[in-house]
């Protein structure tokens, strides 16, 4: 199937809080999730979208505009997503369900690549703090955790 | 012993929870996931309610495994401590064979030999190069242990006094195994490797034993060792050839290759098979004399992004070095230069080359080098696949290094 962006129609997609957004379909395809629903022919009426919100859904449909466009070089793309992943961690959880739930391979990675390198050479109390998470470990657990994974504390 | 028995129990546990969410199996399979949408987008009305204070671990599993697959080894080991659920999901099996999987083999051990005999095992990241933190020492000195290869996530060691015990370990969990002991005729020359047959799916470990002599033919006397089996056999009709002594075998395209000598002492690359215990030989390069004239020696075979190369070194004094790939395995036409190296720092030269890193143009090469003059490095996809899940048959015994 080839869309072109002069000749591409408009779809509507409903977020989880009943803003309906209109995106040019050759943007929202970038969606394997609607891109299937688009071949099946079952994308005519507003597309419910329960696990998205409006706020989140605009920010998707902004990455996917970005780089549904062809004239965008790889360099000019890689500068802004860095820019577009600066946010902080209630929109890049959002923006990561967001991309799982709609099958963008591309923004999924993105988003993973920024939690990861937020994680990455951060010691277990640092990374309890920076998720909020409880540690349900006991001291014995604890210790002998560390003990099998010493080098890695060093 | 009783962190394993523990260990194994977690594991189990984890498997069942799992098992028990996802009835379809094949859960990190994306037709899975696919599938898994397309019914959430029709059915699913009702927005999860998210605690604002505790988004991150609510993470769905399939995401939380997207973001583990982009982390260095020694971040996993720290996320692994943060709390049950993540140490669980990190010491299942599934997860571990597809984080072994989605990693380049980039990760390399290197040996470091620190003293006489005492050498520890360095784990080298280049992911983790950002945050200085990119070399780990993850065993402590060993005395007398020699690298005898590498293969996926696991090394393959000797112990080099009596060389009649081979271990074979995952420097990540530090999970050691020792292979049945092999009578070792101090006499006797060796070489050995190791490597893997996705055939037989097994790992298997050789040794190739001679006497010099003089006069007559060097028998070759080879023996193997099926990693989880109870002990050695012999190979029969081994040919007459012999090998620079101690250096291991290079382990590519399921075979282990040396350079070797035929009983007129001319140099082939010699290569054996894991799969079908086979014997071949690969033809060298097409040069046997330098644009000056000089004769040519062939020395460090090794490997470079899935491709054989070798040293093509003129007699000459400072050398002049050319790195020969072979881009088609076996195929003695695709023999090509892959650089010429003229800067004699770069190397140790005494009869043993020892380099440690072309840097192409592009992309950089990690080359496998088994001189010893600093250390020796061997590629490693660091992983944290238990043994017990890689070797088959229960014969052998696995301790951890890491606990003691």
């Amino acid at each position: 199937m080839s869309l072109s962006p002069s000749t591409s129609k408009m779809l509507s997609l409903k977020s989880s809080d009943g803003k309906v957004l209109e995106v040019e379909e050759h943007v929202a395809v970038l969606c394997e999730t609607i891109k299937s629903l688009v071949e099946d022919g079952c994308a005519d009426s507003p597309i419910p979208l329960a696990n998205v919100d409006g706020a989140t859904l605009g920010n998707v449909m902004e990455w996917c505009k970005k780089h549904a466009d062809q004239k965008a070089s790889a360099d000019d793309l890689e500068d802004w997503d860095a820019e577009f992943v600066e946010r902080d961690q209630g929109e890049l959880y959002h923006l990561i369900m967001a991309a799982n739930y709609l099958n963008i391979k591309g923004l999924l990675d993105l988003i993973c690549q920024k939690v990861a390198d937020m994680i990455k050479g951060k010691h277990p109390e640092k990374i309890r703090e920076i998720f909020n998470i409880e540690n349900d470990f006991t001291p014995e657990q604890q210790e002998q955790i560390r003990k099998d994974n010493s080098w890695a504390f060093e | 012993m009783d962190t394993e028995k523990s260990r194994v129990q977690i594991m189990l546990d984890s498997l069942i929870k799992q098992h028990e969410e996802e009835e379809n199996s094949n859960c990190y399979t994306t037709a899975a996931n696919e599938d898994k949408r397309k019914t959430n987008l029709r059915e699913e009305e009702e927005k999860p309610t998210i605690d604002d204070d505790d988004r991150m671990s609510k993470l769905a599993p399939d995401v939380v495994i997207e973001i583990l697959c982009k982390l260095p080894i020694k971040s996993l080991i720290h996320w692994r401590c943060v709390c049950k659920a993540w140490r669980d999901l990190i010491l299942d099996p599934r997860f571990a064979r597809l984080h072994h999987s989605t990693r380049e083999p980039s990760t390399v051990v290197v040996f470091h030999f620190k003293g006489e005999r005492k050498r520890s095992i360095y784990l080298m990241e280049p992911e983790a190069a950002c945050d200085g933190d990119a070399i780990t020492k993850v065993e402590n000195p060993n005395l007398g242990i020699t690298i005898v290869g590498s293969c996926d996530g696991l090394l393959c060691s000797c112990d080099d006094l009596s060389r009649e015990y081979f271990y074979v370990s995952n420097p990540v969990t530090g999970e050691r195994m020792t292979l049945p002991k092999i009578k070792t005729d101090p006499k006797h020359l060796s070489v050995s490797g190791f490597g893997f047959s996705s055939k037989t799916n097994q790992y298997k470990v050789i040794r190739m034993s001679w006497i010099c002599n003089p006069s007559g033919k060097p028998k070759l006397k080879v023996e193997i060792c099926t990693v989880g089996n109870r002990s050695w056999r012999k190979i029969d009709n081994a040919p007459y050839y012999t090998f620079p002594y101690g250096l291991s075998g290079i382990f590519l395209n399921e075979a282990l290759h040396w350079i070797a000598w035929d009983d007129l002492c001319s140099t082939l690359i010699f290569a054996f098979q894991i799969g079908n215990e086979q014997f071949i030989t690969i033809p060298l390069p097409p040069v046997s004399l330098s644009e000056r004239g000089k004769a040519i020696c062939w020395a460090n075979l090794g490997e470079v992004e899935g491709c054989l190369y070798i040293l093509a070194v003129e007699a000459a004094f400072p050398p002049w070095v050319e790195l020969w790939v072979m881009d088609d395995y076996g195929v003695e036409e695709s023999w090509r230069i892959g650089a010429v190296i003229q800067d004699p720092s770069w190397m140790w030269c005494n009869g043993n080359i020892w380099f440690q890193f072309v840097p192409d143009s592009e992309n950089e090469l990690w080359i496998t080098d088994h001189g010893n003059r600093w250390g020796e490095v061997f590629p490693l996809t660091a992983s944290f696949l238990p043994l017990e899940d890689i070797v088959m048959g229960t014969s052998s015994k696995v301790s951890n290094a890491h606990s003691k």
